[in-house]
């Protein structure tokens, strides 16, 4: 056990570094970033003294060591639009972000189980095909239209909720029912084909034939061994739920972090994309290792075939 | 005399028998009989690419053409819509339904290359790493899970504003999603194949390792490709319309599904037209590209998920 988290962890450290560096090549080798915040007709002299000031005036591998160590002693740089560091910009955000991001998590979570799980026990019945063909269209529908007309019925037709914002808990609803639909839809999916891979099992037929009443062959024997390869999948939903609230904050204007990082994109400033890309990598890839780690806990047959490898 | 009226009417019957059951034959030669969703998901697919390739002949003004007399004019079923302009205008007076069809053309274009090139850099990659073993297979297998688990969107954003945005990079860059499915799928196929007598008996023969692949391997698991294909088709066009719905994507004078969408959303109270006819479009394709993959994953290849 102790092994194969051993060789998780070297993954996912080999993994950020990879990371890293691609960041580092898409932001700064891909051309002069001076020239995003000066216009071209800037005298030569101005634009060497901020060069040296943000140190690209450097060769490329030098500037790349620097970055590494930067990172390392948890220096992200400073804004270039506002000249203040990253990180503050960046933290200022994500109590908004996390809220966002939990409740939708936990609502499409408990939907999405509980849907997939009943359609799988209906399986074939009018209610399974309801189901499934609602994730589909779930996840086929782009989300930020999904915002849209949200917006148009619930606020401007009815005028129950408010369109943009998040003062209050009113603010919440329209962007994580957004969020969490497409992403219940989508676990609704794989916990519907893990119940159904478990129902199949000769255990289920023992427990039916011991006579152990329907709900608890259901919550006891269907549903924890169920539960493991939907854990791996709603953790591989994290990202895709980080990748998703950066669209919905936009339309929503919700104060998060992922709106920041668009408007930073639209001007440009590379400290803060480059520490929010990182920030979202490095927690996509702890959460994976927790997962994985969670997984060999859960299922003691992985982290044997782990020792093998 | 009532002999001669009744053989018309019978006459008609049989056609009309006929017909149906032609139609029935096949329905029921492609599977469909029964299939009411995927007929019509198929219907609207072959729609959408009759348009995206000759609606330009039915465009009844340039898509760039603004008229500022005639602003936000609603769609001809709305109160105060006009024949002139079915779907309504946009803020510029430009006609939504011209627009919309060269955006869908566009946006069509994007999503089918740029599914290519993930399924040929993707199932090359797969290839390789199912070849080589060892190192290799190791590391394209961890560019495989950093793909799976990083939201691309990030990424490709940062790219398209730092890199540069024309529509190659665009097509490039909507493309690499998804090609670690493929790279997936290939790699375990292929290791499969290298197992199986028929490449072990032209591996004998000595062929050399491009005329197996190219020849025996690929031709067998091309089938499997294909569906993924069609199932990744709906997460590049979601992909390219949001870009370009955040303004990253397809720039102006260009115009995508996603890009429309992205001024209507600014005139939603005023023109909720502009938004709601790209969304629609978008969705029922998406929505019935996902219902043919399924269905074709179903009927030509069980094994895959």
């Amino acid at each position: 056990m102790t092994r194969y988290i051993l060789i998780k962890i070297l993954r996912s450290v080999f993994t950020l570094w990879i990371v890293v560096s691609a960041v580092f090549l898409v932001l700064r080798a891909s051309g002069d970033p001076i020239y995003s915040v000066f216009s071209l007709g800037t005298p030569e002299a101005t634009l060497d003294v901020f060069r040296a000031k943000w140190g690209i005036d450097k060769s490329i591998f030098e500037q790349y060591l620097i970055y590494l160590n930067d990172i390392i002693h948890g220096d992200f740089g400073t804004s270039f639009f506002d000249g203040q560091p990253a990180w503050d910009l960046v933290v200022a955000r994500l109590p908004k972000t996390l809220l966002l991001g939990g409740t939708t998590f936990v609502i499409s979570v408990v939907a999405g189980v509980l849907l997939g799980a009943f359609a799988a026990l209906k399986r074939g019945t009018f209610w399974d095909r309801g189901i499934m063909t609602a994730a589909v269209a779930s996840f086929s529908m782009p989300s930020y239209f999904l915002a849209l007309m949200l917006i148009l019925f619930f606020s401007l037709e009815l005028r129950w909720l408010p369109t943009a914002g998040a003062e209050t808990w009113k603010h919440l609803i329209l962007p994580a029912t957004t969020l969490g639909l497409t992403l219940s839809g989508s676990i609704a999916r794989f916990t519907r084909s893990a119940m159904l891979e478990v129902l199949r099992k000769s255990y289920m037929r023992t427990a039916r034939a011991k006579g152990a009443p329907r709900w608890r062959q259901i919550a006891w024997h269907a549903l924890p061994n169920a539960a493991i390869p939907t854990v791996t999948v709603i953790g591989f939903q994290l990202g895709w739920l980080i990748g998703g609230s950066v669209v919905i904050e936009t339309v929503f204007a919700w104060p998060g972090a992922g709106r920041l990082f668009i408007t930073s994109v639209g001007v440009r400033d590379f400290a803060v994309v480059q520490l929010f890309i990182l920030m979202v990598a490095s927690t996509v890839i702890i959460a994976n290792l927790l997962v994985d780690i969670l997984y060999g806990y859960l299922d003691p047959r992985i982290s044997v075939t782990g020792d093998n490898k | 005399m009532s002999h001669q009226q009744a053989q018309p009417a019978t006459q008609t019957v049989t056609t009309n028998r006929i017909k149906r059951s032609r139609l029935g034959a096949l329905l029921h030669r492609w599977g469909l009989t029964g299939e009411w969703l995927v007929t019509a998901a198929l219907i609207y697919v072959s729609f959408i690419l009759f348009v995206a390739v000759f609606g330009f002949l039915f465009q009844p003004y340039p898509h760039t053409q603004t008229d500022l007399f005639n602003q936000l004019q609603p769609p001809v079923f709305m109160d105060g819509g006009s024949w002139a302009h079915l779907l309504g205008t946009d803020d510029l007076g430009r006609d939504v339904l011209s627009r919309l069809i060269r955006g869908l053309r566009l946006s069509v274009l994007i999503g089918v290359i740029g599914t290519v090139i993930g399924a040929i850099l993707g199932s090359f990659l797969g290839i390789v790493a199912a070849h080589f073993r060892g190192w290799v297979e190791e590391v394209l297998m961890m560019l495989v899970d950093i793909q799976v688990s990083l939201p691309f969107i990030i990424f490709a954003l940062a790219i398209l504003a730092f890199v540069g945005n024309s529509l190659t990079i665009l097509i490039i860059v909507v493309g690499i999603d998804g090609w670690e499915r493929y790279a997936r799928l290939s790699r375990s196929m292929v290791l499969s194949a290298n197992r199986q007598d028929y490449v072990l008996a032209v591996r004998s023969l000595g062929l050399n390792n491009f005329k197996i692949y190219q020849r025996h391997v690929l031709p067998n698991i091309m089938g499997t490709l294909v569906v993924q294909a069609t199932i990744n088709l709906p997460g590049v066009i979601l992909l390219e319309s949001t870009l370009s719905f955040l303004g990253l994507g397809v720039q102006p004078p260009m115009t995508s599904l996603g890009q429309i969408l992205g001024v209507g959303r600014d005139y939603l109270i005023l023109a909720p037209w502009i938004a709601v006819a790209p969304g629609l479009v978008i969705f029922f394709l998406t929505l019935s590209i996902a219902v043919i993959g399924d269905w074709l994953r179903d009927k030509l290849d069980p094994t895959l998920k």
